[in-house]
């Protein structure tokens, strides 16, 4: 059985659909990516399985329980991590106080606030600091360290790569293999392709709040994956 | 995406709008005709509902379209109140004279009034314009002399050789008939000039129009100030038929704002006709619950109570209101056209029943 | 030597209306939510008092004990009845629906205790003072500002330092992201409701023993909160108890100076000099 499992999904914001029965299925310690143009749907999944946004049709299910009525701060105490589009940190809390926040379900686990320093020496060196005061790539290190804070079972990464220079990038996606080898589940959404299918097993390509191409990251082709993500009458 | 055939135009006027415009007008006349008559209970209730009415529109002018939500806009009654007394008992004016001028006294004070208040938001903004509000209160109290003469208030003179009180009645009634009319006029027209579309698309999307460089800043002192001058002017009216007035029921918030808050999330706020509906159901209500006889004789206390209650559960549950919910329910409902709808097509009417092959 | 006493004794009002203020900044701060009640609640409280005083005896210090619970009881439900559906709506919805309560509340308190003052009796504690130098300290108004303070430090201790308090800040900055980190928003609301109401009953209990009181009083006890918030700052407690000695000071030395005018102008005045020189407040944030 998957640790996660999206069953023909269908989400909204008011009257505006942004997922189309989508289904999805993540294996407990794999890395999966799911990669799609702007508006494609990536965020609302990631969100749809935190629960930041409702779902009205199909279900999604942790650990086979169904999460329907599970509100949003108890997906977390369950063991599900989002790290949000654009950070979300908080700004008038200092780096270390941004991760005990991410420490607040104190779920029991391998992850610390030495382990998240050591993981991201940077974080340390700032630790006393106003989080409001960070550059981006400080910021989105500490909002990888503050979802691991809760030491997850899936962690869900919303476009890490957003506006950081791919050094940096490079640098964030090191800690990837780290996070797996602790049995961490890992969910990917990205638009930087080469990135997303490097780091992950599975990748599946949304367009238009629908799956439209799935499969082992490595045999993915090219041609596939570009048809997939711009829809079928572009032909490159 | 097959809409390239049908010419869009945008439409303001329905039938609909015919109809209830032809229906406001009734209304408007038939009024004018109890205020031209002789019975003072009538004209007593038609001033006190048109002033009502203009204040109530003026204060969802500003929360309802600009944002900005008062609990101080006393302090324009009272000023305008208090300027017709200055130029009425200090000055010797004709009283009829010195309205115009108070709602510019209202007028003139709005503006550093609006300098500072304008420095906070929401919630901050509303409670800044009651500290305001009661400075004004406070002075005016503390000025003791002639013809203010502090907190125990004085009365309007009226020569009653030049205006007996069955003509005052009379004409106050139709003076505040015809403020009601132009105030409402004034902020339809307000609001379909540029300063309210584009105030209109800032409440509906904030970002987005400051985005696209609207200087809201500007546009909510310029509404501000109309709002000041019109509130003001319906302060004088009433006091023109009051006569006595205190600081303390002229800026008083419980005389005021509160029920006029009341009418206008009842009515339905950001809706022209909401306030309206509001102020004359309010007035209907009232008098029904609170006059000697009828079926429901509440006490002032029983009755403020379920003001509070109504109040809260139309803010909680009822946020758009009588209005709101009724044109929400019927898209073509309105008396006001201000709100332009973009029809497709060649008919008018509402595009979304047209079937379109695509 | 009256300037140096009008100045103590406007220190130690201000500690009454920083409790006053506490309540309200903490629910702005929290969920931008302003009370419009506040000033009732804590009108409420001061009858509530002498009621239990009345029938069961002794001094109004003991139902302290009793109301500050019931004030946080009081606060829980009405962040679940009432300003759950408020938080993050617009603003004009918040203020009516906080004055309709505040109607209901004054005009309740109305019907039963009627329009007549009243007064919690402490005793000759009221009027007992001590000298230092030709000054005299009232004894009463030195407790109420050290409770004030005492509020005031536990209160921003278990923001600085607990779990709690940290998921009160993280709420306050981005509420979807606090739940990101399993914190339930909801709960934060009502603690925060809950404190802000208690300490406001305190608050209506302290300043009920020093001067009588009558339902009306709601509306001008709010003003003084909201002006304290405002002079301090938001967003910080500090700011706050400054706000609220800037405000007593601003009061009971404008009254010494122009005895026949009414000391809140003097506070008003204050306030409108600091919105005009200085709109963040004496210690506020910039971002406000
Ligand atoms: N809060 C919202 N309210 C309304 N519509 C939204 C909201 N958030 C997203 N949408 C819409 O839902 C659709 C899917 O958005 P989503 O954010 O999931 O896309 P995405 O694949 O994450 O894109 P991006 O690469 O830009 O982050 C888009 O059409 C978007 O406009
Ligand atoms: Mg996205």
């Amino acid at each position: 059985m998957a640790l996660l499992e999206i069953d023909a999904v269908d989400a909204f914001y008011g009257d505006f659909q942004a997922l189309f029965g989508l289904t999805l299925a993540v294996d407990e310690g794999h890395a999966v990516a799911v990669i799609g143009a702007n508006g494609a749907g990536k965020s609302t999944l990631l969100k749809a399985v935190a629960g930041s946004v409702p779902t009205r049709s199909g279900c999604v299910r942790f650990d086979g329980t169904n999460l329907a009525d599970v509100l949003s701060h108890r997906r977390v105490a369950a063991g599900i991590s989002l790290v949000p589009e654009g950070r979300r940190i908080f700004n008038s809390l200092s780096v270390e106080e941004n991760l005990r926040v991410g420490a607040f379900c104190e779920r029991p686990g391998p992850w610390t606030l030495p382990k998240v320093y050591e993981n991201f020496p940077m974080l340390e060196r700032l630790a006393k600091r106003s989080a409001a005061k960070l550059s981006g790539g400080e910021q989105q290190a500490l909002a990888i360290g503050r979802a691991l804070m809760n030491n997850p079972r899936l962690l869900l990464l919303d476009e890490v790569s957003l506006g950081l220079a791919p050094a940096i990038v490079k640098s964030l996606y090191a800690v990837l293999p780290n996070i797996r080898q602790e049995g961490t589940t890992v969910l990917i959404v990205e638009q930087d392709v080469n990135q997303a299918l490097a780091a992950s097993d599975m990748a599946y390509c949304l367009l238009e709040g629908k799956v439209s191409l799935s499969g082992r990251a490595s045999e993915l082709s090219r041609a596939a994956i570009s048809a997939a993500y711009f829809g079928s009458e572009v032909h490159t | 995406m097959s809409s390239t055939a049908a010419p869009a135009h945008v439409v303001r006027a329905t039938t609909t709008t015919r109809i209830l415009g032809v229906l406001a007008v009734l209304v408007v006349a038939w009024m004018a005709f109890l205020a031209a008559g002789d019975n003072p209970a009538t004209q007593t209730k038609i001033v006190e509902l048109c002033v009502f009415v203009v204040v109530a529109s003026m204060w969802n002018l500003l929360a309802g379209y600009t944002g900005l939500v008062s609990i101080g806009q006393q302090a324009f009654i009272g000023l305008g109140a208090y300027a017709l007394i200055v130029f009425g008992n200090g000055y010797g004016q004709d009283v009829y004279f010195s309205i115009l001028p108070a709602a510019l006294i209202a007028l003139v004070a709005s503006i550093p009034i609006a300098l500072l208040a304008f420095r906070l938001r929401g919630a901050y903004f509303a409670i800044g314009m009651w500290v305001i509000a009661e400075v004004v209160r406070l002075l005016v109290k503390q000025y003791k002399a002639a013809p203010i003469k502090g907190g125990s208030g004085t009365s309007l003179v009226v020569p009653t050789n030049l205006y007996p009180k069955a003509e005052r009645f009379q004409t106050t009634a139709l003076i505040a008939l015809g403020l009601a009319v132009l105030a409402v006029t004034v902020i339809a027209l307000l609001l379909r000039s540029r300063i309210g579309l584009s105030l209109q698309a800032v409440r509906d999307n904030e970002h987005g129009a400051s985005g696209l460089g609207v200087n809201v800043y500007r546009e909510r002192f310029i509404v501000f100030v109309i709002a000041a001058f019109f509130t003001g002017a319906a302060g004088a009216v009433w006091y023109v038929l009051k006569i006595r007035i205190q600081p303390d029921t002229a800026f008083g918030v419980s005389d005021w704002t509160a029920p006029i808050v009341v009418m206008v999330v009842l009515g339905g706020i950001g809706t022209i006709e909401g306030p309206i509906i509001g102020a004359a159901l309010w007035y209907l209500v009232r008098d029904y619950v609170t006059s000697t006889g009828s079926a429901i004789q509440l006490s002032d206390e029983w009755y403020l109570i379920l003001t509070g209650l109504l109040a809260m559960v139309v803010a909680l549950f009822f946020q758009r209101g009588l209005w709101g919910a009724l044109s929400g329910r019927f898209p073509s409902l309105q008396v006001f056209p201000i709100r332009r709808r973009l029809v497709v097509g060649d008919e008018v009417g509402d595009h979304r029943d047209r079937k379109r092959a695509t | 030597m009256n300037w140096i006493q009008a100045a103590i004794s406007g220190v130690l009002l201000g500690g009454l209306y920083a409790l006053y203020a506490t309540g309200l900044s903490l629910s702005f701060g929290v969920m931008r939510l302003i009370n419009l009640a506040h000033g009732d609640l804590a009108v409420m409280a001061a009858f509530l008092s002498s009621t239990l005083v009345l029938s069961f005896g002794g001094s109004p210090f003991w139902t302290i004990l009793v109301l500050m619970p019931v004030g946080f009881g009081v606060g829980v439900l009405l962040q679940k009845v009432v300003f759950d559906r408020l938080v993050g709506v617009d603003p004009a919805f918040q203020i009516v629906a906080t004055f309709g309560l505040s109607i209901v509340i004054q005009n309740a308190l109305l019907k039963v205790y009627t329009a007549d003052r009243r007064a919690l009796d402490i005793g000759p504690l009221k009027t007992k003072a001590f000298k230092i130098a030709e000054v005299s300290i009232g004894l009463f108004p030195l407790l109420r500002f050290v409770v004030a303070v005492l509020v005031l430090v536990s209160l921003s201790l278990f923001l600085g330092r607990t779990s709690t308090g940290r998921a009160f800040r993280a709420t306050s900055d981005d509420p979807e992201a606090a739940r990101l980190m399993g914190i339930n928003s909801r709960a934060i609301y009502m603690i925060a409701s809950g404190i802000a109401v208690s300490t406001v009953f305190l608050a209506g209990i302290f300043s009920g023993a020093q001067t009588n009181f009558a339902s009306s009083d709601g509306p001008g006890l709010l003003i003084f909160a909201f002006e304290a918030v405002i002079i301090g700052g938001l967003g910080s407690l500090w700011g706050t108890l400054a706000g609220g000695i800037a405000l007593g000071l601003a009061q009971t030395l404008g009254a010494e100076q122009f005895t026949d005018w009414p000391a809140q102008l003097f506070g008003h005045v204050l306030f409108l000099i600091v919105l005009a020189v200085r709109p963040n407040g004496l210690f506020g944030r910039a971002e406000a």
